[in-house]
């Protein structure tokens, strides 16, 4: 989230598409019936399927599946062709004004310019420079600017084009997009709340891409009740993400070191940007400090400026280790082992199929969970006989361990052990550390091709074989290695290996005040929905990303009643200022983090694209109607192993999609007697004409399936989802709820196709996003039948 | 908060449960559920099963499957139902009716927290018969107190909103408690500390409705014209309040009642009908009083040939005219089966009037205790019921001949004046039965059947409708009064005004005398054989 769940409270106007907030964030919900209760706000709910946010929502605009970036870029040109933006933060915030090189521009084909029938080359995506600086125009008029780029490239999502793609009515639309663009100016805000309905598409990264240009448009980054919102799906997912948990990234957002980088310096001259814009404040320049930091606190006293701080240490990433590609990997016989902590791939992978097949190859596996989960029981189902050998590990819960949650809002929340985990099973740090030890002293025996990373690492906890979350804490946030004290903040991060720090972005999260984390202030003197004294929010205790944003050029807050800063004439006051606390106005760009200093409308750093541009899911009920001749995202990877079968709309002539809800946590709650009881049996939503014209009454058993794989359960008929016209035809959608398996109490394994149980990514395809790497998971094409 | 368990009103307490006027008026506590900003996440519901430690039992999770609701009803280990229901909706974001939607019409689901509704005038405690079973304390929370609960179901039908709900295992009744252990200790329900939106809140009454009432004002602003609070009146309002998009169309969430109220039947049962039933019994028992003093005792008198032919035995043969002429002729006027049917439907005729009235009214229920306590009575009343109809048959069955109205009959009943004050000379003669007995023996088969069939729906209160269920107490109470009148009557002739009916009943017998005087007809029949 650039802003948080309080802050909600702030906003007129929420839209909630790609998500369901009621349904998968309830208690963060709270903030927007709280929105609702207190200013009177707007919620607009775009969704294939009528869903429990629709239901407290002042309007409701059906979409058919995978079609979010025409909606969006409805939106975008009704803002612009109505002049319902913000035209002085534009001209402030962003780069409207920057001026491009001709080559980046959409053809008629519907690529853009640079493509070499695989890949599109991003270094013809340019900014005009001058002296390293990009060059301005002096008036959103000028045609080379981005803002006329825009204008032009969003110029063909007119509403009859987005009611023909997406299948809303040209009504429906016009009332959602007044409603939304009611935002672009200084007095109002507008937030947009998404989810996985957004980041699990083949252009799932150009969707989001599509609401931060509409947000932009409307000035609403950077003030109390606007941002771009993910919310996440996990307690701690945030702080996954922060610590590297994806293979591209080191802990903080750190770029992944690759053969190519020879030496430490020549990786650092690659990931350290230079300013485009003379008041940029670059932050990111400062890379090196962030990085010699995080070695220091990787590998202690052994990391030196004489080796590199370590550098060889590091993997140095050739390929593409992310989910689908490791699982494409090991169906192919590439890899012998998995440790498995935390997930459960046979249920959420896509294309379970290909998911237990690729298990099935593995020598072994060790799995730590606190249920025997699908994964941990892989063995029983595989289609081929399989030697890996399989080890359970009894794991705690969050309940039964102490450490912190990163939220959606980037608040780490420390949390403290409600009760002793049951029996044998143990906390994942002690399992971690024991495997580890266990590695170590081989290697430290037995030598080993490569042991240095290993026996280097610095390990220095009290307890080594379970080490306290609190001194892990500790060093994520780092230390002044001379003064041996904790650090206060990043700014104190030096290149030189006099601090360390394990997470550049949490340091000042456990200072020597102590676990800032830990703290408990309820209390909100500005009223905003702050709350600066409960637990600690990355960047330094910021609750607004982007806030210098909120203000304009004089450091006037937009909105006066809803300051996030302002500048009171020798610094900034407010929530924590995301520029130089006493940079005065117009010294600094807003956007510290950019290059450019300002926000990015058009962005060059994409693989498919400057601009977001509608395509089609890999498996789409039409062709594109802007461009025939390119219907997908042309730089989509779909992989094509024999599990990897696509259909075809002749055949499976139903738009699928799954969803979540509220009664079931993904695949764990139905291990729980209360949670299973009150949604106990999985169900397919068949909208009531569907099901009329299929002669499927409510109840009924049906088959769903896709050319990978077919679920059966009962048909739960709904007047929720309608049927769509689509480019003249009508199109039809299914739901799938995700929850249901072949293991836990409510597996519903005896109606499963060969002991699988109902598992939604029996369905799903080995397609993903070209930048993220995420799944596919929410369009695809199915065949509905009923099961006599 | 303290003083929240202050008692307002107990079960079972005068007639029809004595209220403290002037306590607790007013400062009731409330919940507020604001059903425009609930999202039916469910966690009141686990709330409530956890907090009450409730189980959720696997047979009635077996849902039925048109929505996300957890399970069709409450049960009685489930006392929090979110209802859902999807309503199809016209441009102007009016309800339509399912026949007039067009296909692929917008729809709004709707999202209704069900649950007891805590009453001003709870039903379930106007009907409840067991004294401290249910109680209102002055914070307007409605308990059921399951140690003195009977299973009576009472409570069931006397409910508007059909909450209380009747457990097989324990044959108590149970329902939401509105977590009057937290709130007596100056928490909120379970459920509303649980809900994430806000959508449910708990204060004072009139801070709650301000509330509401605010909250429905934005909801009309929104173009929701039909937008209100939801505080039935016939009831006398409620401790739950709720905040509908349609106030207008409540049924449309889950089935909502739109007037609810006691219901008359409710109130006819439990007032008028016992006062009048007290009325009678009395009027009976002092007529009964009356006519014995007045009338007396109606004894045979000898028949001329009798006493002639005593006179004569006598004075030829006086040492033997005791012992024959005392013996005279005996009759059998019932037999051994005849009156082990006659006892059978007696005794049950007794202990269902007397658990009946005990069940009927707080002033006898020491009748329920002296008979085993109110579960014993609500478990064996209708079986013993079953059998005292079932032996009644029996007895119509036997006497069908005997019983059939003849035109003598009409004779009899026109001399009814001269039978009543004992001018039994001027009544025509009878066959076995006369005309009383046979109307009465009618009446009480009638009665009987009409019992039943009324006893029925009340025997088994969650299998049928609730409005059968009010008509029936009803029926059930008035018939149970007019047959105990007719039983005052019986008896009265029996054992106070027909000297040797109650030794025909129980020997078996009776003289010729007694059968020529009572039974002409039937004697010279007997005689015949």
């Amino acid at each position: 989230m650039t802003n948080g769940w309080t802050d909600i409270k702030n906003a007129d106007v929420v839209l909630a598409m790609g998500g369901n907030p009621a349904e998968n964030h309830p208690c963060g919900f709270k903030w927007v019936m709280e929105a609702k209760r207190k200013r009177g706000a707007k919620l607009v709910s775009v969704d294939p399927r009528y869903n429990r946010t629709s239901a407290v929502a002042d309007l409701y605009v059906p979409i058919r599946s995978g079609t979010d970036i025409a909606f969006l870029g409805g939106l975008i040109r009704h803002a612009l062709s109505s002049g319902r933006f913000h035209e002085e933060y534009v001209k402030l915030h962003t780069n409207a004004l920057f001026l491009l090189e001709p080559g980046s521009e959409l053809g008629e084909d519907g690529l853009f310019g640079g493509f070499d029938g695989t890949r599109y080359d991003r270094s013809r995506w340019r900014y005009a420079l001058e002296g390293g600086h990009a060059r301005r125009a002096a008036s959103l008029d000028d045609p080379g600017c981005v803002f006329q780029h825009l204008k032009r490239h969003f110029d063909r999502y007119t509403p009859a084009v987005v009611a023909d793609i997406c299948g809303s009515s040209v009504q429906d639309f016009l009332k959602a997009a007044d409603v939304v663009t009611s935002t672009g100016t200084a007095d109002r805000a507008g937030t947009i709340l998404y989810a996985l309905g957004w980041t699990q598409h083949s252009t799932s990264v150009q969707i989001i891409r599509a609401a931060a240009i509409l947000q932009l448009l409307l000035g609403n980054v950077g003030r109390p009740g606007g941002g771009v919102n993910a919310l996440r799906g996990h307690a701690n997912i945030q702080g996954g993400t922060d610590h590297g948990v994806a293979f591209h990234a080191l802990p903080g957002y750190l770029r992944m070191p690759v053969p190519e980088d020879a030496t430490v310096e020549r990786y650092l001259e690659r990931i350290t940007p230079r300013p485009l814009s003379p008041a940029s404040m670059n932050y990111w320049g400062n890379t090196p400090r962030f990085f010699v930091s995080l070695m220091k606190a990787l590998y202690g006293a052994r990391a030196t400026a004489a080796n590199g701080w370590a550098f060889d240490w590091l993997p140095k990433v050739a390929d593409n280790y992310s989910w689908v590609y490791i699982f494409d990997r090991m169906y192919s016989g590439g890899i012998q082992g998995l440790i498995d902590l935390g997930m459960n791939p046979v249920a959420n992978g896509p294309n379970t199929e290909k998911m237990i097949a690729a298990l099935g190859k593995l020598e072994w596996a060790v799995i730590a969970e606190a249920f025997e989960t699908e994964t941990a029981q892989f063995w029983r189902v595989t289609r081929q006989p399989t030697r890996a050998e399989v080890f359970l590990l009894p794991a705690a819960i969050f309940a039964e361990k102490d450490g912190s949650f990163t939220n959606s809002s980037r608040w780490a929340q420390w949390k403290h052990k409600a009760a002793d985990p049951p029996g044998e099973a143990r906390a994942d740090q002690e399992i971690l550390a024991r495997i580890f030890l266990r590695v170590r002293e081989l290697y430290a025996k037995e030598g080993g091709r490569f042991p240095d990373p290993i026996l280097g690492l610095e390990w220095p906890y009290a307890n080594p074989f379970d080490p306290s979350l609190e001194e892990v804490a500790k060093e994520i946030n780092g230390r002044d290695l001379t003064a041996g004290k904790q650090l206060s903040g990043f700014a104190e991060l030096k290149a030189d290996g006099s601090t360390s720090s394990g997470n550049w972005l949490y340091c000042g999260s456990f200072t020597e005040a102590g676990n800032l984390m830990a703290r408990r202030d309820p209390r909100d003197p500005s009223g905003l929905g702050r709350h600066e004294g409960w637990a600690w929010n990355w960047p330094m205790n910021r609750r607004i990303l982007y806030n210098r944003a909120g203000a304009d050029a004089e450091g006037r807050p937009w909105d006066p009643s809803r300051p996030a800063i302002r500048w009171d004439g020798s610094r900034w006051t407010g929530d924590v200022p995301d520029t130089l606390s006493d940079a005065p106005p117009g010294a600094l760009d807003a956007f510290i983090m950019l290059p450019e200093g300002v926000a990015k409308l058009w962005a060059p750093d994409f693989a498919d694209g400057p601009f977001p541009e509608h395509y089609e899911a890999a498996e789409h009920p039409v062709e594109n109607l802007l461009h025939p001749k390119t219907t997908s995202n042309p730089v989509a990877p779909v992989f094509k192993g024999d599990l990897d079968r696509l259909g075809d709309v002749k055949e499976y002539d139903i738009v699928a999609t799954t969803f979540r809800l509220t009664e079931h946590f993904h695949y764990w709650t139905k291990h729980i007697a209360p949670t299973t009881a009150l949604q106990p049996e999985f169900f397919v939503e068949v909208p009531e004409g569907l099901a009329a014209a299929r002669g499927i009454r409510n109840e009924d058993r049906v088959r769903v399936s896709t050319p990978r794989g077919a679920v059966e359960g009962r048909a739960l008929v709904t007047k929720r989802i309608r049927a769509l016209k689509v480019a003249g035809r009508t199109i039809w959608q299914v739901a799938i709820p995700i929850h249901w398996g072949f293991a836990g109490r409510a597996s519903g394994a005896k109606g499963g196709a060969e002991g699988r149980g109902p598992m939604a990514n029996l369905l799903t395809a080995s397609v993903v996003d070209p930048n993220s790497f995420t799944p596919e998971y929410k369009t695809f094409l199915v065949k509905l039948e009923k099961v006599s | 908060m303290s003083g929240h368990l202050d008692v307002r009103r107990i079960s079972a307490t005068g007639e029809g449960s004595a209220v403290r006027e002037g306590e607790g008026q007013g400062e009731g506590l409330c919940m507020l559920i604001d059903t425009t900003t609930c999202i039916g996440c469910k966690a009141c519901e686990i709330a409530c099963v956890e907090w009450n430690d409730l189980r959720v039992e696997p047979e009635y999770a077996q849902r039925v499957l048109d929505s996300y609701q957890t399970m069709p009803d409450m049960t009685p280990s489930y006392w929090n139902l979110i209802r859902f229901d999807e309503v199809p909706v016209g441009a102007d974001r009016k309800p339509l009716a399912p026949e007039a939607a067009a296909e692929g019409a917008a729809v709004q689901w709707l999202m209704r927290k069900d649950m007891c509704m805590h009453c001003a005038e709870p039903g379930c405690l106007i009907a409840c018969p067991a004294e401290g079973a249910i109680v209102q304390y002055t914070s307007g929370i409605v308990d059921f107190a399951q140690e003195h609960c009977i299973g009576c179901g009472y409570c069931m039908t006397g409910c508007p909103f059909d909450i209380p709900k009747f457990d097989p295992v324990s044959r108590r009744v149970y329902k939401c408690t509105m977590c009057s252990d937290r709130v007596s200790n100056g928490l909120g329900p379970a459920c509303v500390k649980a809900c994430p939106t806000g959508c449910l809140e708990f204060g004072s009454k009139g801070e709650m409705l301000e509330r509401a009432r605010r909250r429905a004002g934005q909801v009309r602003a929104e173009g929701f014209d039909g937008a209100g609070v939801y505080d039935p009146p016939g009831v006398g309002g409620t401790g739950v309040i709720y905040v509908l998009h349609h106030a207008d169309k409540p049924e449309l969430y889950g089935g909502l009642p739109r007037d609810p109220r006691i219901d008359p039947q409710l109130r006819l049962w439990k007032g008028p009908l016992k006062v009048l039933g007290g009325v009678l019994f009395g009027l009976s028992l002092a007529a009964a009083a009356l006519h014995y003093l007045k009338v007396g005792r109606r004894r045979v008198p000898e028949a001329r040939e009798a006493r002639e032919r005593r006179e004569l035995h006598e004075a030829r043969e006086p040492h033997e005219a005791r012992a024959e002429g005392a013996a005279g002729r005996e009759i059998v006027r019932y037999t051994l089966s005849e009156r082990a049917v006659h006892w059978t439907v007696a005794f049950t005729f007794l202990y269902l009037a007397l658990t009946g009235l005990g069940l009927f009214t707080p002033k006898l229920s020491w009748l329920l205790t002296l008979l085993g306590g109110g579960q014993v009575a609500r478990e064996w009343h209708p079986i013993v019921g079953c059998v005292f109809t079932g032996a009644v048959l029996v007895q119509l069955l036997r006497w069908l001949r005997d019983l059939t109205i003849t035109p003598g009959d009409r004779l009899w009943l026109r001399r009814i004046r001269d039978y009543m004050a004992g001018r039994d000379a001027q009544v025509p003669p009878s066959g076995r039965f006369n005309a009383g007995q046979k109307l009465l023996f009618w009446l009480q088969v009638l009665l009987g059947l009409v019992l039943l069939a009324s006893g029925v729906p009340i025997w088994f209160p969650e299998e049928i409708p609730r409005w059968l269920r009010l008509w029936a107490v009803v029926i059930h109470s008035a018939s149970a009064v007019a047959s105990i009148l007719a039983l005052i009557l019986h008896v009265y002739m029996a054992l106070f005004v027909t000297q040797g009916a109650l030794r025909a009943m129980v020997e078996g017998k009776v003289s010729e005398e007694w059968a020529r005087h009572h039974h002409a007809k039937w004697a010279e029949e007997k005689l015949r054989e």
